[in-house]
């Protein structure tokens, strides 16, 4: 009897607090992978401690599917931001907007503003209508890689390229976008100095490290002959190269070309040691900066100021001197990098 | 102190203990862990205990509820379908197609109904006459199924759908998701199937004791082909209610959903043994897995929470279930 | 030709059952009269259990005849057998320990409601109420009948097993290892019931280890040995020690 009215007493005290909590700004960032060393995973870090900064009485929320691209999950935590209503609902989609436009629809119509991760693809036809899209140019990174593959081809006359592509999950957007600007890219590139390009072998390794990793020795296996492998996203890029070496073949310049995506801290480290070639890098904290900028200027009202879209820039990145003058200090300095080069390497550069 | 008095003290816990035990007798276990869960889950959020959350999390649950009755069947005969995920994937796809070729709804329908029962009559003979083991021999089909919607699918995916499709699965018949209406319809059968019906009781008596079954003169073979092919219906019924929800269908549609389905189950009382099965056990247990990763979401608690104490849950409710039916009789 | 009183309630004819080159049961004859209780004994690997599965229809035999009141008969599922209205009690699955009482009594011969036949909708009270009115008839008691089975002892179980195939009109009723595992007291009950079952004018065949046993309740016992029938001796002639003997193969009567 007693616990009971102490239960209804405490609901009670809860509901009139949060009552109280009349301004308090909620925030909800829906990611496929909250894991740290992914881009998503690093922009969530990027709008949780930004929120910390900004003016305002702001309560976070976060989530993802536990299996990365579980779509009805994913729609299943859309349902309940329905339910929540956050002032502020940003979302990097798991598989495709398309799985996703309905539920962003219904938070909106709750009065939620959406900021999307993701590149406006068919808007057309998506009746969706947030407050910006923020996106990495993503065929302009496949493109860069490409580019840089080329003309590294021309320079050192390797001929034939014959290459394999390890493509991301088969229905994303972004990986479709990545394999086909660096395709398109890498055929123009070869094409200016005469080297042939074969591409032997085409595979969806899901951006999954330990997929690419597993895929990587077969392929070897049935096309010896292959020189150049291009990952569609950092994970796959880096199991790649830990699946060449797992079986004696050396990535690099003089062995097996590797074009990654997206600079991933590991993924940086392996183009300092020199074992990955080209990697077009993508700030994951520039992003949350301007995710955070657009908050900040819906709140102040001058929602006018903000863009429809904002393209993040991209790096092309080759050597380590690159990544030394373009990434913020404190990433490098951070466990997912600075363990992962020479000491000698570190030092050289610091000094 | 005499021995006597020793001897009331040492009583009074067990005695305590037993009057509980005989108090909850006949109570599905599953209960008290729901009860807590949503109390102090609406503690730490003024949203949690709406009707609209509460529908919200009911339309979360239905699909896994609708799984989930042909999983209690399947497990009370003593075998398991791991295949569910894939059938879903697979039959939400290929019903795509006829959808996006103009062919009438309720033509669909049926057509989804009859690869899913395609799909469980393969499931049952693998099982029934090749003699696979059921966990191996779904295990093949979840593989196998997977497989053939990605190449079906190559990349591909199904997305917007008409809207009269959409709205079985978006809409709302007096103010509750038509979704939690069909749940609904499919538990109640179910239970009704399982506990009145006599081929829920041939079901018991397979998985409770295969062989005296089948002296007593039952089809055994029969029986578990058929349970294989009521999963498997009902997982297609899930799909088409799935499609019209997401308004897409994704060849990675259902990925992991075996676990999710068989947590459930377990939690709701049906015994991994066979010979036991709680319908509604089930259809309460999976409206906990749903308070659970809607009521820590709302709380702002990470996703993860939900996944550490679904675990924790499932690992006490079996202990709990062996424990009381040691000495009472496993509750219903 | 000698008038014969009845026809035998079982006959078996020359009965063999060879798996691949080991011959379980090589040529087996014997009868079961009407009222009259069988013991059937002998070492292990004698073929007891083989011979017991052809006459409950699990296993057709190789060769030989069965006859049920001097009609031949073939059988190739336990249906068959049980639609002769031979029944089998089989120690350890008989029953389903998960389901009630009332449950079990009808397994696979469930009642349902008249309006309810199409959907095979099933009359629990019926089944309750009928279950109990025989149990109570054998004089079995059950205090709690919607107890599941896991929860009765073991001469319960035996008893109830053995009363629902009484209950579906069993003329020969088929015993195999009717109290093993069972205490004393609980054997003794067993025992007392097979004795009613005897008495109300059904046959019954009982293999089983206890000599002791089958001495009290048998008038007939078939001693086998290597398939074949090694003794066929008179109840009232032997005693326990003389059946000993048969079973090791040092006498014989045959
Ligand atoms: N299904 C079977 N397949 C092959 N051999 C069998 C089979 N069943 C019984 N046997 C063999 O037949 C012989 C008689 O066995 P059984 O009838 O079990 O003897 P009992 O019950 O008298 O101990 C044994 O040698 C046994 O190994
Ligand atoms: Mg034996």
């Amino acid at each position: 009897m007693n616990a009971t009215r102490t239960l209804i007493l405490g609901a009670a005290a809860t509901a009139l607090l949060s009552g109280a909590a009349i301004a308090e700004i909620k925030v909800s960032y829906i990611t496929p992978s909250t894991d740290i060393t992914t881009g998503p995973g690093q922009t969530l870090i990027g709008v949780e401690e930004g929120l910390a900064d900004l003016d305002g009485d702001f309560k976070f929320f976060s989530a993802s599917p536990p299996a990365h691209n579980d779509p009805a999950a994913y729609d299943r935590i859309l349902s309940d931001q329905v339910v929540l209503a956050p002032e502020y609902l940003m979302v990097t989609p798991a598989t495709s907007m398309d799985d996703i436009y309905d539920r962003l629809n219904e938070a909106a119509a709750k009065g939620s503003k959406l900021i999307v991760f993701a590149p406006p693809i068919g808007l057309e036809e998506h009746p969706i209508d947030p407050l910006a899209y923020i996106i990495v140019p993503e065929d302009v990174m496949g493109q860069m890689a490409g580019r840089d593959i080329a003309s590294m081809a021309c320079a050192e006359g390797r001929d034939p390229i014959n290459l394999a592509m390890f493509h991301g999950i088969p229905t994303s957007e972004i990986g479709k976008l990545r394999s086909a600007g660096f395709s398109e890219a890498v055929a123009a590139g070869l094409a200016e100095c005469g080297i042939t390009l074969n591409v032997v072998r085409e595979e969806f390794t899901n951006f999954s490290r330990e997929l690419a990793f597993k895929t990587i020795e077969p392929v070897m296996t049935a096309h010896p002959e292959i020189n150049v492998v291009f990952g569609a996203n950092s994970n796959t890029a880096l199991g790649i190269m830990e699946g060449l070496q797992a079986t004696g073949k050396t990535p690099g310049a003089d062995g097996i070309w590797i074009a990654g995506q997206g600079g991933q801290l590991d993924e940086l480290a392996a183009v300092c040691r020199g074992e990955i070639m080209t990697v077009p890098f993508r700030d994951p904290r520039k992003m949350s900066d301007i995710a955070l900028e657009v908050v900040r200027l819906d709140l102040a009202g001058r929602t006018d100021e903000i863009q429809a879209v904002y393209p993040t820039q991209l790096v092309p990145i080759t050597n380590c001197d690159q990544i030394f003058e373009t990434v913020p200090q404190a990433m490098l300095e951070s466990k997912g990098f600075r363990p992962l080069i020479p000491e000698e390497m570190w030092d050289s550069y610091m000094k | 102190m005499t021995s006597n008095e020793n001897a009331q003290r040492d009583s009074r816990p067990t005695e305590i203990f037993n009057r509980f035990r005989s108090a909850t007798r006949g109570i599905n276990t599953v209960v008290f862990p729901t009860i807590l869960c949503v109390i102090l889950l609406s503690l730490f959020s003024d949203k949690f205990f709406t009707v609209e959350n509460q529908l919200n999390i009911v339309r979360s649950a239905s699909v896994a509820m609708i799984v989930g009755v042909g999983q209690v069947f399947v497990i009370s005969a003593r075998q398991i379908d791991l295949s569910v995920g894939s059938v879903l994937g697979l039959t939400a796809c290929l019903t795509g197609f006829l959808v996006f070729d103009g062919v009438p709804i309720i033509l669909c329908f049926f057509f989804a109904l009859a690869v899913g029962f395609v799909l469980g009559l393969i499931n049952g003979l693998i099982v029934g006459y090749l003699k696979v083991p059921a966990l191996l021999g779904t295990l093949g089909m979840l593989v196998l199924v997977r497989g053939t919607v990605q190449e079906l699918m190559y990349g591909t995916y199904h997305v917007r759908f008409p809207a009269e499709f959409v709205v079985l699965g978006q809409g709302d018949t007096l103010g509750v998701p038509n979704l939690v209406w069909v749940a609904a319809c499919v538990v109640i059968v179910g239970h009704f199937v399982l506990t009145r019906l006599e081929y829920g009781r041939f079901i018991l008596a397979i998985g409770g004791n295969a062989e005296a079954a089948r002296i007593a003169g039952i089809k055994v073979r029969k029986y578990i082909i058929i349970s294989f092919i009521v999963q498997a219906v009902l997982v297609a019924l899930a799909a088409f209610l799935l499609m019209g929800r997401m308004n897409s269908a994704h060849p990675t549609l259902g990925q992991g959903l075996e676990l999710h389905i068989i947590a459930g189950v377990i939690l709701g009382g049906t015994s991994l043994f066979g010979g036991v099965g709680k319908v509604w056990g089930m259809a309460i247990a999976m409206y906990l897995i749903a308070v659970l990763e809607n009521g820590l979401l709302l709380a702002g608690a990470g996703f993860f929470w939900q996944q550490i104490l679904l675990g924790f849950l499932l690992i006490t409710s079996v202990a709990i279930q062996i424990y009381r039916s040691k000495s009472g009789k496993i509750d219903m | 030709m000698p008038q014969q009183m009845t026809t035998p309630t079982l006959e078996l004819r020359n009965i063999a059952k060879h798996f691949g080159a080991i011959k379980a049961v090589d040529g087996v004859s014997f009868t079961v009269e009407s009222g009259e209780c069988v013991g059937l004994i002998g070492d292990n690997g004698a073929g007891k259990s083989t011979l017991v599965k052809v006459v409950s229809g699990f296993h057709p035999q190789t060769s030989g005849q069965l006859l049920v009141q001097g009609k031949e008969v073939t059988f190739s599922s336990p249906t068959d057998a049980r639609n002769s209205k031979i029944e089998t009690v089989y120690q350890n699955l008989a029953l389903v320990e998960q389901l009630d009482v009332a449950a079990n009594f009808f397994l696979g011969r469930e009642l349902h409601t008249n309006w309810g036949r199409i959907i095979r909708y099933l009359d629990k009270g019926a089944m309750k109420k009928r279950a109990r009115a025989e149990l109570d008839r054998i004089g079995i008691s059950i205090p709690d009948m919607n107890a599941i089975v896991s929860e009765l002892s073991g001469g319960q179980r035996q008893s109830i097993a053995i009363s629902r195939s009484i209950f579906w009109g069993s003329q020969c009723l088929v015993l195999d290892e009717p109290t093993a595992s069972l205490g004393v007291n609980e054997t003794a009950s067993v025992a007392e019931l097979i004795e009613r079952v005897v008495a109300s004018g059904v046959s019954v065949l009982i293999v089983a280890h206890d000599i002791d046993l089958i001495i009290q309740l048998c008038t007939k016992i078939v001693v086998l040995r290597q398939g074949i029938v090694w003794s066929e001796l008179n109840a009232s002639d032997v005693t326990a020690a003389d059946l000993v003997h048969h079973i090791t193969g040092t006498q014989r009567a045959a």
